[in-house]
């Protein structure tokens, strides 16, 4: 393949993964400009929404190079990717590395995985506390935690069985607030704060945060579209919670 | 002060604390997110005892938590995006939402409505703020550089 080629299809790489990270589109768009001019890309558009990125380079010698990717999951949010995502970019647009170097780099950002127990104890220290910070007991904190590791379970392992993030945040929703339920009956706990305390660890305060962000900064299909997502997932996961109790209730 | 509040502010922390762990933060910025955490939500405490509002609270406390959040960004250079999701985690809505769903299933529907405006005010507190600050430093960052360029041009 052709040098540039090769180049903008690693830009397309640099681009996918900060958006699988939990970037803004702002950010996409400049890190993928940016690099382009660092590699003698004399102009350059991009245009990157939540599902697709669409990027044309013309080099100095005038040829032009279009690429897209589709992005088909809705992406997680892992903030050390998009550091050091951030900080390969500074680096390249110092001193642009070769494309192999570049190559290696990505892939070894991309599969510097989460380590589990990170993101469990931070789940069960999220869930616990802000149990407690809605007014629960210590007692509705420690459960609150065991089913933080529960629904952390089923991320893991329903998630990618789920065509749709709204009906996994349904049924996950669902499932945990049966949990909660039962062990209500063994336990004396306040159900509802419980409930406030898993159902933070699942509101899409990510997704909810970028779309305003990128409502302001003038992307506003992306905004858009990430806005009625996280409201969707919102509604999906109350939905699933309440039915929960509507089921155990009416037993 | 209280010992409910002590217990909420520091819960607060600890909250914004295991977000960070969730969202895979490096290390090095947890204490500086979770602080940034702790403290939007002390706002959020001096403002609701001012104004009595829930909605000026909620943006006044977002405002001054992502201006925050954008000072320590730039001092740890940091892309400024996530301290500003996890400082402002103790003001999402997580209760009202319940709330109000849990009250439309029972047919409470006055109640419902009660925490469902709540909702609402939370979320456009929240939003309004964050795009409000994030305008004016954008309008700064603006004028920094335009003032930085016409300073060298007038030292030539």
């Amino acid at each position: 393949m052709d040098e540039k080629n090769r180049i903008v299809h690693q830009l397309m790489n640099v681009g996918e993964l900060l958006l699988l990270s939990g970037s803004e589109i702002r950010r996409v768009e400049e890190t993928i400009d940016r690099m382009g001019r660092a590699y003698g890309a004399v102009e350059t558009d991009v245009f990157v929404i939540t599902s697709s990125i669409v990027v044309t380079m013309t080099f100095s010698d005038g040829q032009m190079y279009t690429q897209t990717r589709r992005i088909r999951s809705s992406g997680g949010s892992d903030f050390s990717k998009i550091e050091e995502l951030n900080m390969l970019s500074r680096r390249c647009c110092a001193e642009p590395m070769s494309v192999d170097e570049l190559r290696k780099e990505i892939k070894r950002i991309r599969k510097n995985g989460q380590s589990s127990r990170y993101l469990i104890s931070g789940s069960i220290l999220a869930a616990g506390s802000l149990t407690l910070f809605f007014g629960g007991t210590l007692m509705d904190g420690l459960l609150a935690g065991t089913m933080a590791v529960f629904i952390c379970a089923m991320q893991k392992w329903l998630a990618p069985l789920c065509q749709n993030q709204v009906i996994f945040n349904l049924f996950c929703a669902f499932l945990a607030g049966l949990c909660i339920c039962m062990m209500s009956g063994l336990f004396p706990v306040h159900i509802d704060k419980i409930m406030i305390g898993d159902i933070m660890l699942l509101i899409p305060g990510v997704a909810f945060t970028n779309a305003v962000r990128n409502v302001l900064i003038g992307d506003t299909i992306s905004g858009l579209m990430r806005l009625v997502e996280s409201v969707l997932w919102a509604g999906a996961i109350a939905c699933g919670f309440v039915l929960s109790i509507w089921v155990t209730g009416a037993w | 002060m209280e010992k409910v509040e002590m217990v909420r502010v520091v819960m607060s922390f600890l909250g914004s604390l295991g977000f960070g762990m969730i969202f895979n933060m490096k290390k090095r910025h947890l204490l500086a997110a979770a602080a940034g955490g702790m403290f939007s939500w002390i706002l959020y405490c001096i403002f609701e005892s001012y104004t009595g509002d829930l909605f000026l609270a909620t943006l006044c406390a977002s405002f001054f938590s992502v201006l925050y959040s954008e000072i320590l960004a730039r001092i740890r250079r940091c892309p400024a995006n996530l301290y500003v999701i996890i400082s402002l985690i103790p003001l999402f809505p997580g209760g009202s939402l319940y709330y109000m769903m849990s009250n439309a299933v029972q047919k409470q529907w006055e109640i419902s409505k009660v925490y469902g405006s709540e909702l609402m005010m939370y979320a456009l507190g929240l939003a309004m703020g964050i795009c409000l600050m994030s305008a004016l430093l954008d309008l700064f960052h603006q004028l920094y550089r335009r003032g930085k360029k016409w300073l060298l041009h007038i030292n030539i």
